[in-house]
């Protein structure tokens, strides 16, 4: 190659370099919206994402950062060839394939090579200086880049500064549910209601199997839903509309106030009718509803009610009704008591599963509801309360229960482990959350447990903890 | 003009250029038909022409003539011309001896410029009998070759209106056409003022220029414009894309094109490219040269299917699009 004069060359030079910083930024041009994207993306999730989160994405800030790096460094270090600075000088002086002629008619010199490339070299554009020799900053994009990969891999070894969340499995303590059966064997105690009763042996049974074993969340959830049944039953025997049903007609205002479902009123109702001076008769159909809603009653243990309603459907006369119905008031108010109590229980119920299912409460928000009629009383004022601010369990606030439900399990017996749940938010900073005790640990536990200590690679865990999530015994459900 | 001595190029320019303005004394407008008819006739090749009648396609083959001052023949072909019409034929010469002989009598053929008007109405056996000449510049009659003096040319002529009673040029008469041009119509300017040349009491005329010989210097010294393995490669790339059976063929060339380009195209295509380069200054050929003259060199070497005939395709839409492609192909890879 002898006939291309060296200016030619050393434009070709330039040329090149010129080249790989044009090719470096058509690299970035492309690769860096999808870059930022991601590295916006993981670099919120790292600041404010979940803890679990937050190892991947400082994960992926690194990964990103990497490939740019290696990204940026490639066009430096790959030198152009000959032919394409060729190309790329003609293109620049906007030259006819001049320079790309001239260099390849010069293996092969002659007066003809020549003239091109003297031609070429005159056609030449002034163009700016020649880029600085940009190697060495290639090489060290690219190292910058090796290392951040190595560190996306290696950096974080460390298992232990890994925040784990809380298990959704981790046990409910004892106390949770005390809480509860106190206040159901407090008011069935009072009361020789049926229901009531029923609702004690409910509520003993829950309390055996949580002094056996700290229930977890599911089998919780199966012992509730077998107290809901029982209060369901109970419910059902004393509903409000047959009651209504059956009063209709011969006693109206109490069959109204049945119908609203309020048995208090309806009591009342009932008083006032039996101090009247003419109560009214049932009709032999009526009398057939009462008799027969009687014997319901009278099979679920609901006798006073059930013998009210035999007194009024025998009253022949307006003496013996106001009598009937003086009876019929006095069972509406022990009705009413044990719904109270029934309601009550679901109230509380229902706050228990949304303390188990920790369900976003909000700091100061009343996680078990007020009775009806009771929120304007304050605390330990409601039905079957004692002594004010007492433990009815109405109106307990999520602070309040904070010092409550940071549920510390009791190790009772073999296999147990104590367990901390928060009732909502984010998870505290310590970590880990779970410190196992090492005594018969269900496959939850485990797999935790493995997670710490077992030095694994950042990238498998997720996929080891399905895995045990996978291959975990499901509970039978309700 | 030394072909080995690059320096020459301006000569070449000069003279190129003053016979261009010779020429155009007499033809008013169709500049790029006139420079592409000169393009042709220094690289030594054949011409078809083709326009309607009255556009000045036989006043410019005879200014041409008379501008390089060679000896000038025009047929008019008919489909009753015969092929010893326009070869010669032998004749019996009695010249008062006891054994009257056999002579040559050389047909219009025997010339510099030859001007075939309305080519395709002659019959397909009188077209052939210019197959030999075009290519080989010889005629063989009764067994004898004659060659025809150089420089030879045909510049032909057809009538794309009147198809009626014409037979088409077959594919090896085309190919053997350097360029085809279409004359179009003037434009309003250029009618104008062919408009009052041609109707004053004188009218110009071309004065010799330069002669035969001066002009086969020409060519010699264009084919010696070097170039490169890549023009070389991108010409031989751009016939090859006119071919449907290859794979860089585009949809539309594999749907309508039913032969693509010969080897003659590329050689023509080359050719065009050198003497453009000259012209433009340049020592060597370039890529745009190349597409400047892919329609001239290409259009009747590419052959349409049924499909192109029943849709209307012309080879002309297919290989615009086809220089189009391959310019965007080759300015990416500069990229």
């Amino acid at each position: 190659m002898t006939a291309a004069p060296p200016e030619l060359w050393s434009a070709l030079r330039n040329a090149g370099h010129r080249l790989r910083v044009r090719r470096t930024a058509r690299a970035v041009k492309r690769s860096l919206p999808a870059t930022t994207t991601l590295a916006v993306i993981a670099v919120a999730i790292g600041l404010f994402g979940p803890p679990v989160f937050q190892h991947p994405a400082r994960a992926t800030i690194l990964a990103v950062a990497a490939i740019l790096a290696v990204r940026l460094a490639i066009p430096f270090l790959i030198r152009p060839g000959i032919e394409e600075s060729a190309h790329s000088l003609d293109r620049e002086s906007s030259l006819p394939d001049s320079v790309t002629a001239a260099l390849e008619l010069s293996p092969n010199p002659g007066p003809w090579a020549s003239a091109v490339a003297v031609d070429a070299c005159s056609r030449l554009r002034p163009l700016p200086a020649p880029a600085p020799e940009l190697r060495t900053v290639g090489l060290g994009l690219c190292v910058v880049g090796v290392l951040l990969a190595v560190a996306a891999v290696w950096l974080p070894p460390k298992s232990q500064q890994i925040p784990i969340p809380p298990d959704p499995t981790g046990t409910i303590s004892l106390d949770t549910v005390e809480a509860v059966v106190s206040d159901w064997e407090r008011f069935s105690s009072k009361s020789d209601n049926p229901a009531s009763a029923a609702l004690a042996e409910a509520a003993s049974e829950l309390k055996t199997a949580m002094e056996g074993n700290p229930l977890g969340r599911e089998e919780a959830l199966v012992a509730i839903a077998k107290v809901e049944d029982r209060l369901k039953a109970d419910a059902d025997s004393a509903s409000s509309d047959e009651l209504a049903s059956a009063l209709a007609g011969s006693a109206a205002s109490v069959a109204q106030a049945l119908d609203a479902g309020d048995w208090k009123k309806a009591a009342a109702e009932a008083e006032a009718m039996a101090r009247a001076e003419n109560p009214s008769l049932p009709t032999a159909e009526q009398s057939s509803a009462m008799n027969a809603l009687a014997n319901k009653l009278e099979a679920a243990g609901q006798n006073s009610l059930a013998r009210a309603l035999r007194a009024m459907a025998r009253a022949s006369n307006t003496e013996q009704a106001a009598k009937a119905m003086q009876s019929l008031s006095e069972a509406l108010s022990d009705a009413s008591s044990a719904s109270q109590v029934l309601e009550l229980a679901r109230m509380q119920l229902a706050a228990t599963r949304e303390a188990m299912g920790d369900a976003g409460a909000t700091p100061g928000q009343d996680l078990v509801p007020k009775l009806p009629g009771a929120e304007n009383q304050p605390p330990g004022s409601g039905a079957g309360s004692d002594s004010p601010g007492s433990s009815s369990g109405i109106s307990e606030t999520l602070s309040e229960l904070d010092v409550l439900l940071p549920l510390q399990g009791i190790p009772t017996g073999a296999g147990e482990s104590s367990a901390e749940i928060l009732p909502s938010g984010a998870p505290r900073a310590e970590s880990p959350t779970v410190q196992p005790t090492g005594a018969s640990p269900g496959p939850g536990s485990l797999s935790r447990e493995a997670i710490e200590e077992e030095n694994l690679p950042l990238a498998h865990r997720t996929t080891i903890r399905r895995y045990f999530d996978a291959i975990r015994p499901q509970p039978a459900t309700p | 003009m030394n072909p080995e001595d690059p320096s020459g190029n301006e000569e070449f320019r000069a003279k190129f250029r003053q016979l261009e303005q010779e020429v155009r004394k007499v033809i008013i407008g169709q500049k790029e038909v006139v420079e592409n008819v000169l393009v042709a006739i220094v690289a030594g090749g054949h011409v078809l022409l083709e326009g309607v009648p009255g556009l000045g396609k036989t006043m410019l083959v005879r200014t041409i003539a008379s501008a390089l001052e060679l000896s000038f023949q025009r047929i008019q072909f008919t489909p009753d011309l015969m092929p010893a019409d326009l070869l010669g034929t032998n004749i019996l010469v009695e010249d008062g001896g006891k054994h009257p002989r056999f002579e040559f009598s050389p047909g219009p053929i025997f010339c510099n410029l030859l001007l075939g008007d309305e080519i395709n109405r002659a019959t397909p056996k009188t077209q052939s009998a210019l197959l030999e000449a075009m290519q080989e510049h010889a005629v063989t009659i009764a067994g004898r070759t004659r060659p025809i003096e150089r420089p030879f040319f045909v510049l032909a002529t057809q009538n794309p209106l009147e198809m009626e009673g014409t037979y088409p040029l077959p594919e090896a008469q085309l190919d053997r056409f350097f360029f085809k041009l279409r004359v179009g119509y003037p434009p309003p300017d250029a009618f104008v003022e062919i408009l009052r040349r041609t109707t004053e009491p004188s009218t110009s005329s071309a004065s010799p220029v330069f002669d035969g010989r001066q002009l086969s210097e020409l060519g010699a010294f264009a084919r010696a414009v070097p170039a490169s393995p890549t023009i070389l490669a991108r010409a031989a790339d751009l016939v090859m894309a006119t071919h449907p059976e290859t794979p860089t063929a585009s949809a539309d060339i594999r749907r309508f094109v039913r032969y693509g380009a010969s080897p003659r195209g590329g050689q023509a295509l080359l050719l065009a490219a050198k003497i453009r380069a000259l012209l433009e200054g340049r020592f060597h050929a370039a890529s745009e040269d190349l597409l400047a003259y892919a329609l001239p060199a290409l259009r009747h070497r590419v052959l349409l299917n049924f499909e192109a005939q029943a849709d209307g395709i012309e080879a002309d839409s297919l290989l615009t699009a086809l220089c189009e492609s391959k310019r965007a192909e080759w300015e990416k890879s500069k990229e």
